[in-house]
């Protein structure tokens, strides 16, 4: 079991109102599964998603992650959960404006303490996975959406995360680039990743192998796609 | 390994932003700057009363002089407990301890001076023949006195170049007679320029002290003397044995006024510490507002850098690896502006005592020591250590989630 998450609840406090995010959320996803998480605005997916993420502590409940607990972990131990453990592809890419590709993917090399050396090469294997090898030395600013999106997500590929984190990974593209970052993600699910799709777009959502729909904090549906 | 990253990451930001990283440099470089320059000159200034002491034999001299008291009408007049000195309190003072170079008598008089049509107001001075070797100070022509020339009370002076100049410009002066006072003196010899703390040696004219006893005073009595001691160190014992030889001399109510050189060198460096201390304080204020500059610029630059905070973060970035990102950067900063504070504070000191040389006698330097440098610039990397540990530490605290939403 790659993630099990049980009992989880998230409580903020909002002025003098308390805010229930989550409700109890139970959720189990094995290795290699392709899920779509879908739900509108303010039913808690960002916040699960979050979670998911070890960005975000739960109030209540527990969260184990390839069977190590991670919902009372501290700051640092999370940070390095998120180093090696996840990989995030956000709507926005994310990427340092002032970096090359290159060097926007060797960050979490450089989080993980490797080598310069190893982190150079792990980085170009990396950005040739998603076909950028001839854009490596282009910062951000010079590369078109799609474009941005595949240096991300060989960002998110770099230290060989176990779970695949895209929150609306084609929102800020056009249908034509969406559609081929949607089939990267395919290829990289066939590769052997465990995939977690945010989205509120049921075209994306229903491309994955397993749906999860979220209302009001709690998981609504979970149905396997065709 | 990310430690070297930080730095790379830290010079990156510095040199993206390059006019507010310039504005906050020159607030460091104006703290560092001014107390680099007022504590060089400052350490120059005690380093010319040093030298300058040196060429007065060092401070291992002590002086004694007969008290003077003050009356009720306002004048000073000798103090009946401290009898005028005479060449025989000399003799006992030498013979105090085993510890003394040489005694001197100091015995300066007025003299109008005269050769041919040429005539110069200025002073007569009674000494003995040590008197060249303890102040260091060279015969340039002819010789100096000898102990012949005190035993026989012979009228012979040896003259300053000022004197030679006023007297005979360029014509021969040794073996003429001059006039001292309307009396015959046979010129044997003249001194090397010389002056110190700015004030010309020149002036004078040098006479056997027996002679200038007899024929300039009139009496047998010297006004002061002065004993130097082998070393610095024995300063304290020896005046101690004088004012014990003095006592046992002229009885246990004598009393003398002992000043040794040490003594009033202790002082002066004393006014000058207390000068580079309060000086050096105002100055260092600009440094606290240098360190100020720095807070506020990386707590704008961490403001305006929330989000790649965030990106960070989400890529496993942990809080003690962007505080030291955000400290280091703080660091290079003073370091920096430290390093041009110190170039600057050097012109700064560099010009000051050029203009004071230029405007006086006093020919001081400006003095910046390795270790001084070194202590400044360990100052600065203190004050981006202080100054940014609160905003690195506001980076290293934020929430990833908010950060990711900052826009």
């Amino acid at each position: 079991m790659l993630i099990e998450l049980n009992g989880i609840s998230k409580v903020y406090v909002r002025g003098t109102e308390e805010v229930h995010a989550l409700r109890s959320v139970d959720l189990a996803i094995e290795d290699n599964e392709y899920v779509s998480l879908m739900g509108p605005s303010g039913s808690g997916k960002s916040t699960l998603m979050n979670i998911l993420g070890c960005l975000d502590s739960p109030t209540d409940g527990t969260y184990r992650l390839n069977g190590t607990d991670v919902s009372r972990m501290n700051a640092n131990e999370l940070a390095e959960v998120r180093n090696s453990r996840i990989g995030f592809i956000f709507q926005t890419f994310n990427l340092l404006p002032r970096a090359s590709a290159l060097q926007n993917v060797e960050l979490p090399l450089i989080y993980n303490g490797q080598r310069r050396k190893v982190r150079r090469e792990r980085a170009i294997q990396a950005l040739e996975r998603v076909g950028l090898a001839d854009r490596m030395m282009h910062r951000p600013t010079e590369l078109s959406g799609g474009q941005c999106q595949r240096v991300a997500i060989a960002r998110a590929l770099a230290n060989g995360p176990s779970l695949l984190l895209a929150d609306e990974p084609t929102g800020n593209l056009d249908s034509s680039t969406g559609e081929e970052i949607m089939l990267l993600f395919d290829a990289l699910h066939e590769e052997g990743n465990t995939v977690l799709l945010v989205t509120h777009d049921p075209v994306i959502a229903l491309q994955a192998e397993r749906l999860i729909r979220i209302h009001d904090g709690r998981i609504a549906s979970d149905e396997q796609l065709a | 390994m990310i430690f070297l990253e930080s730095i790379r990451i830290a010079l990156g930001q510095i040199w993206v932003n390059k006019l507010r990283t310039a504005l906050t440099l020159l607030g460091m470089m104006i703290g560092v700057g001014a107390v680099v320059g007022i504590v060089s000159i400052g350490e120059g200034m005690r380093q010319f009363v040093i030298d300058e002491f040196g060429k007065l034999g060092g401070a291992q001299f002590v002086m004694i002089t007969p008290q003077y008291m003050q009356l009720k009408d306002g004048r000073w007049v000798p103090n009946p407990r401290s009898k005028p000195l005479t060449m025989d309190d000399l003799s006992v003072v030498e013979q105090s301890s085993d510890r003394l170079a040489a005694v001197l008598p100091s015995m300066t008089h007025g003299a109008n001076m005269r050769y041919r049509k040429a005539s110069y107001q200025s002073r007569a001075a009674g000494t003995l023949p040590e008197f060249a070797e303890v102040y260091n100070w060279e015969v340039a022509e002819g010789r100096f006195l000898i102990n012949a020339d005190l035993d026989k009370l012979r009228r012979v002076c040896v003259i300053g170049q000022e004197v030679r100049e006023e007297l005979f410009g360029l014509a021969p002066f040794l073996g003429r007679e001059l006039k001292l006072n309307g009396q015959r003196f046979t010129v044997v010899g003249l001194m090397e320029d010389r002056q110190t703390f700015g004030e010309d040696w020149g002036d004078q004219v040098l006479v056997p002290v027996t002679t200038a006893q007899r024929r300039l005073a009139g009496n047998k009595y010297i006004q002061a003397m002065v004993a130097h001691a082998k070393e610095q160190e024995d300063v304290p014992d020896i005046t101690v044995a004088i004012e014990k030889a003095l006592k046992k001399r002229h009885g246990p109510e004598a009393s003398y006024q002992i000043v040794s050189g040490r003594s009033i060198l202790e002082q002066v460096e004393q006014i000058i510490l207390l000068l580079k201390l309060v000086v050096g304080g105002i100055a260092g204020i600009s440094l606290l507002v240098g360190g100020i500059g720095i807070m506020n610029i990386l707590l704008v630059s961490v403001a305006e850098r929330t989000r790649e905070i965030g990106i960070r973060k989400a890529l496993g970035a942990k809080p003690v690896t962007l505080l030291w990102q955000f400290v280091i950067e703080a660091m290079a900063l003073s370091l920096t502006g430290g390093a041009l504070g110190v170039a600057a504070g050097y012109g700064l000191g560099e010009g000051i005592a050029r203009v004071i040389s230029h405007y006086s006698e006093l020919k001081f330097p400006s003095i910046v020591s390795p270790e001084a440098t070194l202590f400044v610039l360990a100052l600065s990397i203190a004050i981006g250590l202080f100054f940014g540990i609160y905003p690195a530490a506001r980076a290293a605290r934020l929430d990833p989630v908010d950060a990711l939403r900052s826009e």
